[in-house]
């Protein structure tokens, strides 16, 4: 027992020799996910977390009209919100939107305000990038939902002009339509006031921006693991089977690294959550402590895994990447899982960030289950087989 | 040519680590099986509907399921099941119409007669209520005609049922006709829209970008630490510079090569050889910006603890996926100090 606490305070001393350069990367870590989640904070369309859509707009040449009824567009409340109009030449914005800086280009034809009042109504081009993303899918869905009420009224306003023409009243065009827009717009401009929004969740559901400031906490902690390539690196064979020889087993040397790596992950958290709750952000509770040392455990236990298994640095650092991108990514962590494929959404249940991020949602309030810290701690304890197991190969 | 043997020597030392290795071949593997999950998935955003309203509300619930956008509609069983639906994330959200809802359009009360349920993490309740509206508007535009007739003073003394009629057929012919505005859509090589699907793919250009950099940056790490081990101390005078960026390019040429090959396999190029001359070229930024921080920062251990911020910072800055510098708009300069910036760019 002695042998191991003289061996464990030797892997504590090393851990604390690269603690000036692991916090001060790590303080500049923070400040980045505090970006991100103030970022985050921003709310463009309801709650949805997406990108401002640029989208540029090709006007004919001097048709003050045209440019007026699209000015209108792009004030309304639903458009406005969301996208951002910029009048450009076709060339240059076909030219943008090949670099990426346009989501889409509206392309007026020439005469198209005479064309409406006339019933000729020359289509709007609205061209979309070859491989259209969301921004351009999004702003597609508002563009059709607001052709759809804007030609229900249109038709309208030609079936009572056809009527009173076929009953020889044209000069009572202008009060028909007119009186047929009034009746329109008390029916289509107070549009959000249909819906009541009701919220519905199930215990652990949290909001949008507490999901990602969650999941920007594992990504953290996760590339953590990266600066500590040299502390978690395998040891020499000749290292191993001297503690071996006095009685520290390879499970026991597993276990000092894990809980050094835990060490250092613990001191940067605690930075961490002591700015969030002196910052008002979070309320702070008992519990913290234990969740804290749970996943600080826990996410130790995979960095050591990933590199123990990989046996060298390089290998352990690309691994390191890909799995906390690919995990987070799987878990919904980076794109709303709405997004993701809906076979990805059945592999979230055996992925270790997700039990991790459920236990988490103790910060935010949420009541800490008992199945999530279990799920957490079987990940532990294979992440740990798994770093043991390996270091018998040697 | 003595840079050339360290450049094989060193390269040879990296595919000793077996794991390095398996972790080239499976890169490409992975993402390519990843792609093909989401070529799977129909694309689009389960949104549930239901109400009792027998009057109006089934014809609006029916133009909802022939939408071809990038929601998909469906009818629950019941208004207990949609709520349960949108707690387990089965549906995004879900309508429930009131049961006199045509009256209470009629009567200009409509005010909340659309229940919205949605859950914390719902993101796209907004937008699906405006197609919802569409839907309610397209329906309802017929019965605004008859409040026209009945409002309007022109048409006093007149049979109102027969003016009505003539005015539903005159609005069934001029919604058939197309002569209503309508928006055309195109992409930028001037092909149709195939359908709307509600995905975001998986950035893998933009992720490749950063996992290069981030090899890029922990091979000046290993370099710095043979320098104090002192492996270049043998070298003649002259030699060690060259034998040094050898050392630093072959993790960076060899995931290079595992990026091409992934870039290739899902289709996320713009031309193999033009592909292959945007990593050369980016192979060589981040050559010199290593070797550049590895002189300005000579601690290892340091210079690896810079690996998160420089991944954490490409992430929010260059954007991967989501572009955080229109909302931290002073965020937008430091991006040119980052090189998966410029990769990105190179592809468009």
């Amino acid at each position: 027992m002695g042998a191991y606490l003289i061996y464990l305070q030797l892997e504590l001393k090393k851990a604390v020799k690269v603690l000036p350069r692991f916090i001060a990367g790590a303080i500049v870590l923070v400040g980045i996910l505090g970006t991100i989640a103030f970022s985050a904070s921003k709310v463009l369309y309801g709650d949805t977390v997406i990108n401002r859509i640029t989208i540029g707009v090709v006007l004919p040449e001097e048709d003050t009209v045209a440019r007026f009824v699209v000015g209108m567009l792009s004030s309304l409340e639903s458009v406005k919100s969301v996208c951002d109009f910029e009048y450009t030449d076709e060339e240059t914005g076909r030219e943008l939107m090949e670099e990426g800086s346009y989501h889409g280009l509206l392309l007026v034809p020439a005469g198209f305000v005479d064309d409406i009042i006339s019933g000729v109504n020359t289509p709007i081009t609205i061209v979309l990038p070859d491989n259209p993303g969301m921004e351009a899918m999004i702003f597609k869905e508002l563009a059709d939902s607001g052709a759809r009420t804007l030609s229900v009224a249109q038709a309208s306003i030609y079936a009572a002009d056809e009527l009173v023409i076929a009953y020889q009243m044209p000069e009572d065009i202008k009060k028909v339509e007119d009186d047929l827009n009034q009746i329109y717009f008390t029916y289509a401009l107070p549009r959000s006031d249909y819906f009541i929004n009701q919220k519905v969740s199930a215990t652990g559901d949290v909001t949008v921006m507490e999901f990602y400031g969650i999941s920007a906490a594992i990504l953290f902690l996760l590339f953590c693991g990266i600066p500590l390539a040299g502390l978690c690196e395998r040891d020499k064979p000749v290292l191993v089977q001297k503690l071996g020889s006095i009685g520290i087993n390879r499970g026991l040397q597993v276990g000092a690294k894990i809980l050094s790596v835990a060490f250092l992950l613990l001191l940067v958290s605690c930075l961490g959550i002591t700015g969030l709750v002196y910052g008002g952000i979070l309320e702070f509770h008992g519990i913290f402590i234990a969740i804290l040392l749970l996943v600080c455990l826990v996410t130790a236990s995979m960095i050591v895994a990933v590199y123990a298994v990989t046996g060298s640095p390089i290998a352990g650092v690309m691994s390191l990447f890909w799995l906390t991108v690919g995990m987070l990514f799987l878990s919904g962590g980076l794109v709303p899982s709405v997004f993701l494929p809906e076979a990805i959404g059945q592999i979230k249940s055996w992925i270790p960030t997700t039990p991790l991020m459920e236990v988490m949602k103790s910060f935010v309030g949420i009541k800490v289950s008992m199945t999530f810290v279990i799920q957490s701690l079987v990940w532990g304890l294979i992440c740990y087989a798994a770093a043991v197991f390996s270091r018998r190969r040697l | 040519m003595r840079m050339m043997v360290w450049f094989l020597l060193s390269c040879k030392r990296q595919l000793k680590h077996v794991f390095f290795v398996i972790l080239l071949i499976l890169m490409p593997l992975a993402l390519l099986s990843f792609q093909q999950v989401e070529k799977q998935d129909s694309g689009k955003i389960l949104i549930g509907v239901f109400s009792e309203d027998k009057e109006m509300v089934p014809e609006i619930i029916d133009s909802l399921l022939i939408q071809d956008g990038m929601f998909e509609f469906y009818v629950s069983e019941s208004e207990e099941k949609l709520k349960e639906d949108v707690i387990t994330r089965h549906a995004e959200c879900g309508f429930v119409f009131a049961d006199n809802f045509k009256q209470k359009l009629d009567d200009r009360k409509f005010k909340r007669s659309i229940i919205a349920y949605n859950a914390p993490s719902s993101i796209m309740h907004s937008l699906s209520k405006e197609v919802v509206f569409a839907s309610v508007i397209e329906v309802y535009g017929q019965d605004i005609l008859k409040q026209f007739i009945e409002e309007s003073e022109l048409f006093e003394g007149e049979d109102k049922d027969r003016l009505y009629q003539e005015l539903q057929n005159n609005y069934r012919n001029q919604t058939r006709n197309g002569t209503t505005f309508s928006f055309r859509y195109e992409t930028l090589s001037t092909r149709p829209i195939e359908e709307s699907v509600a995905r975001i793919a998986f950035p893998v250009r933009g992720m490749l970008a950063i996992y290069l950099f981030v090899i890029g940056i922990f091979s000046a790490v290993t370099l710095r630490k043979d320098e104090q081990k002192g492996l270049f101390i043998a070298l003649p005078f002259g030699t060690g510079f060259p034998c040094k960026l050898a050392v630093l390019a072959a993790p960076v040429f060899l995931a290079g090569i595992s990026a091409w090959v992934t870039l290739i396999a899902t289709g996320n190029h713009g031309g193999l050889m033009k592909e292959l001359i945007y990593l050369f070229l980016y192979m060589i930024m981040i050559l010199v910006f290593s070797y550049v921080l590895k002189v300005i920062v000579r601690d290892p251990v340091l210079l690896c603890g810079l690996i998160p911020v420089f991944i954490l910072a490409s992430f929010v800055i260059c954007p991967v996926f989501f572009d955080f510098g229109q909302w931290v708009p002073g965020l937008k300069p430091f991006r040119y100090l980052l090189l998966p910036y410029y990769y990105m760019s190179m592809g468009g």
